[in-house]
Parts: structure tokens; C-alpha cells; sequence
């Protein structure tokens, strides 16, 4: 087995996810290094060139809304998820709980 | 270090997208930056070297490429218009190709040149970059305007029942239709040079052995000469299409016929209309009727396979489950 197509297929599995880990983190307020260190810290470490194009097109979706202010004396921009990202990450959480017990069920059988 | 982010992000928001507010990015940027350094400022216990903050940059990536991200369009021509932009290609690639030949071909038979045609060649190739050109442009620009995937794909909409039924034919080779196409226009290049250009010199060997034999050409073999450089050419479209395109095996056989029903036509007129040297009669007149007479049959066998070989269909495959 190939080590590149492993994490070729690696990235395309963990695309959805990372949108979504970003949702979850993103129901308190943070910027964007302090998100991505929390993120880091649940096992889910992205990096900054793929977090923060995401983070701004969320906000361009509405699901985010986002904020500049002043902290340790540098500005920082704040976001936090908007009444249509809560219900968005809802929906979400929902999916992938039913994707995944899908899952479980097929890779089950494949294992039996 | 300072001096060092500041340009980094500076090349940063000069590469950014046209519709992003490149302060606010860059701004983000910055701060994730410095907070990196002053992490691992923490960590040495002193403040980073130039070298140390290179390798937070390098880490960073490219900034034209981490500029990139923040752009709508991520690629010239995304995977919804690909196979549009590839068949659109093709076909115009060879459209536009096989009209400026068969144009050169007649201009230089009617104006007895052969160097037209080799013009017509230096044109075609020019077309040949101005089509990707023009092809490409269309389809970036539909990529990248409000609704213009949508649009283009409209344009190109498909009919489930206009779908053709699978042809018997298996793909043309590769190997064999760029044969095709090298023995056809070789044919044609010294069709068209024969009537009297003489720059090939099969055709000088030609005239040396008639001059030798006290004969010279009639105006009856024109339209024989015509009908088979046209036949010629058609069938090098045909063996260029095959060549692009294997699956297209119904096509190339219609052309193939098509060519060779052009050239019978052409060697019967001449067949019929009358001496085929001065002086006429003789040997070489019977040699040539026979010649004439051979090329016919040889063509004649050529098309019936050919109408043979799009006559006979595969069956449509039927599963059960589509009856219903």
C-alpha cells in the first residue's frame, strides 16, 4: 500500500470532519491561534493555511461571525459561531452520528 | 524578524485575490505569526534568531500559495466543465484543422501548387494554438463568473435518449490510425504535386518515363487526381480523429467511406471521359484503363466493408430492472 495515496485518501476523509470540529470549537469565542491550538490539543491539528481560508468562508456563509478586537496588546480577530451556525452544527453533529453508526455497521460486516 | 514577517506578509496580500479585504487577512496572519514566535521565544528563553523566524515562514508556506486559499476558484477549469472543456477541444481542434487542409488541398489542386498545401499546414498549426487559446479562455471565464458553470453546462445539456446505441466497432488502435494518417497524406502530397508542380521526384521519374515513351498526361486524369486527394484527405481526418479519439470508431469509418466513394467517383470520370495519353491508344493506354479499372475495384471492396462494419449493431445491453 502506497504511503502517499494513504494520505491522500487521509486528507479527503478528514475534510468534512475538520469543518466540523471547527463548528463544535467555535460555539465560545476564540482566534484563530487559540483555535487551532485547541484543536491541536484534541488530536485534530490543521494547519493554518487550510484553518483560516475556512474560517473565512464560513463567515461569508453566515454560519460565523467574526470580531476585531484588541488582546496582549495585539488586535486579534475573534469568531464565534451565529444562531444559523449553531443550527448548522446541529444538523451536522446529527449527520455524521448517523454516517457513523452506518459505518460501524459495514466495516462490522466486512470484518465478520 | 520584524522586517522579515513584514515582507512575508507584504507578498502575502499582494498575491491575495482581488475580492478579499487584504488587510484583514494579512492582519490575521500577523498575529498568528507573532504569536507563534513568542512561543517559542518562551520556549529558548531569548528572542529568535533571523534564521528561527525563516523557519516559521518556511512553515507557513509559499505566500502566493497560502494567498491562493483565500481565492473562489481553485483551479482553471474545475471537474464540473472538464469533460466539456476536453470534448469542446477535440472537436474544434479538429474541425478547424480539417477545414483549413481540405481548403489547402483544393486550393493547390486547383491552382496546380503543391506548396499550397504545405502553407495550408503552417496556417493549420498557428490555428491549432489559437483554438486551445480561444477553447481555454471560454471555459476559465465560465469558471469564474456568477452562474457561468451553470450556463455553459446548459449549453452543453445532454438527452438520455439521444444517447447512441453501442456500436459493434471495437476502438480504432492508435498505432494503426496514425499509420493511416501518415500513408494518406504522404498519398496526398504527391497527388497534389503530380499535376505537373514537379517538386516531388516520384513525379519527375514519371514524366522522365512518359517523355521517354513520346506521351504526355490528357486533362481526362484531372478528375481522377482531384477524387483521390480528396478521398485522401478525408481519410486522413478520419485516421486524425481516431488518432484523438479511439472510441470514435463509427465516425472514422463513415469518413473512410466517405473517401472512398470520393475517389471511385473520380477515377470512373476519368474512366469515362475519354484518351488518357497523347498520342492515345497502345499499350500504355490498356495499362492504364487496367490501372484505372484496379483502383476501382480495390476502393469498391474498401467502402462495401466499410458499410459493412456500420451496419452490424451490438445489442443494446437490456438489464432487467431498466424494463420496467
Amino acid at each position: 500500500m502506497s504511503d502517499s495515496l494513504f494520505e491522500n485518501l487521509r486528507l479527503e476523509l478528514r475534510r468534512g470532519c475538520l469543518t466540523l470540529a471547527v463548528l463544535a470549537n467555535l460555539r465560545t469565542e476564540r482566534y484563530g491561534y487559540t483555535l487551532r491550538k485547541a484543536l491541536e490539543e484534541a488530536g485534530l491539528e490543521m494547519d493554518e493555511g487550510t484553518l483560516y481560508p475556512l474560517l473565512r468562508r464560513l463567515e461569508g456563509q453566515g454560519l460565523l461571525a467574526s470580531e476585531w478586537r484588541e488582546e496582549n496588546k495585539r488586535r486579534k480577530r475573534f469568531y464565534r459561531l451565529t444562531p444559523d451556525g449553531e443550527r448548522m452544527f446541529d444538523h451536522l453533529a446529527a449527520e455524521l452520528q448517523r454516517i457513523n453508526a452506518s459505518l460501524e455497521r459495514i466495516i462490522a460486516e466486512a470484518h465478520a | 524578524m520584524t522586517t522579515l514577517f513584514e515582507r512575508y506578509l507584504h507578498a502575502v496580500g499582494e498575491a491575495l485575490p482581488k475580492d478579499v479585504v487584504a488587510a484583514d487577512v494579512t492582519a490575521e496572519i500577523a498575529d498568528d505569526l507573532h504569536s507563534r514566535a513568542e512561543e517559542r521565544e518562551a520556549e529558548l528563553g531569548r528572542e529568535l534568531t533571523d534564521e528561527e523566524a525563516a523557519a516559521i515562514l518556511r512553515e507557513y508556506g509559499d505566500p502566493r500559495v497560502v494567498a491562493a486559499r483565500y481565492g473562489r476558484v481553485q483551479s482553471l477549469i474545475g471537474p464540473e466543465l472538464l469533460p466539456y472543456y476536453w470534448s469542446t477541444l477535440t472537436l474544434a481542434l479538429v474541425v478547424v484543422v480539417a477545414l483549413e487542409l481540405v481548403v489547402g488541398g483544393i486550393s493547390a489542386i486547383v491552382r496546380a501548387d503543391g506548396l499550397r498545401f504545405f502553407s495550408a499546414l503552417d496556417v493549420a498549426v498557428h490555428s491549432l494554438v489559437w483554438v486551445f487559446t480561444i477553447v481555454t479562455v471560454i471555459f476559465a471565464a465560465a469558471e469564474r463568473v456568477p452562474q457561468g458553470r451553470q450556463r455553459l453546462a446548459r449549453v452543453m445539456r445532454w438527452d438520455p435518449r439521444a444517447l447512441a446505441a453501442p456500436s459493434a466497432l471495437p476502438p480504432v488502435a492508435r498505432s494503426s490510425s496514425l499509420a493511416e494518417f501518415i500513408a494518406n497524406t504522404l498519398a496526398l502530397l504527391v497527388l497534389l504535386d503530380a499535376r505537373g508542380a514537379h517538386r516531388v521526384p516520384l513525379d519527375r521519374l514519371v514524366a522522365t518515363m512518359l517523355s521517354d515513351l513520346h506521351l504526355t498526361l490528357t486533362v481526362a486524369w484531372q478528375p481522377a487526381l482531384v477524387g483521390t486527394a480528396v478521398g485522401a484527405a478525408l481519410v486522413a481526418i478520419a485516421a486524425m480523429i481516431a488518432f484523438l479519439r479511439p472510441q470514435a470508431a463509427v465516425v472514422h469509418e463513415m469518413l473512410r467511406m466517405l473517401g472512398s466513394v470520393v475517389a471511385i467517383v473520380g477515377l470512373a470520370m476519368t474512366l469515362a471521359s475519354g484518351p488518357l495519353f497523347d498520342p492515345g491508344g497502345g499499350i500504355a493506354t490498356t495499362i492504364g484503363y487496367v490501372t484505372l479499372g484496379a483502383a476501382i475495384a480495390v476502393l469498391a471492396v474498401q467502402a462495401v466493408l466499410s458499410v459493412r462494419a456500420l451496419l452490424v449493431r451490438a445489442p443494446m445491453p437490456t438489464p432487467k430492472s431498466a424494463r420496467g
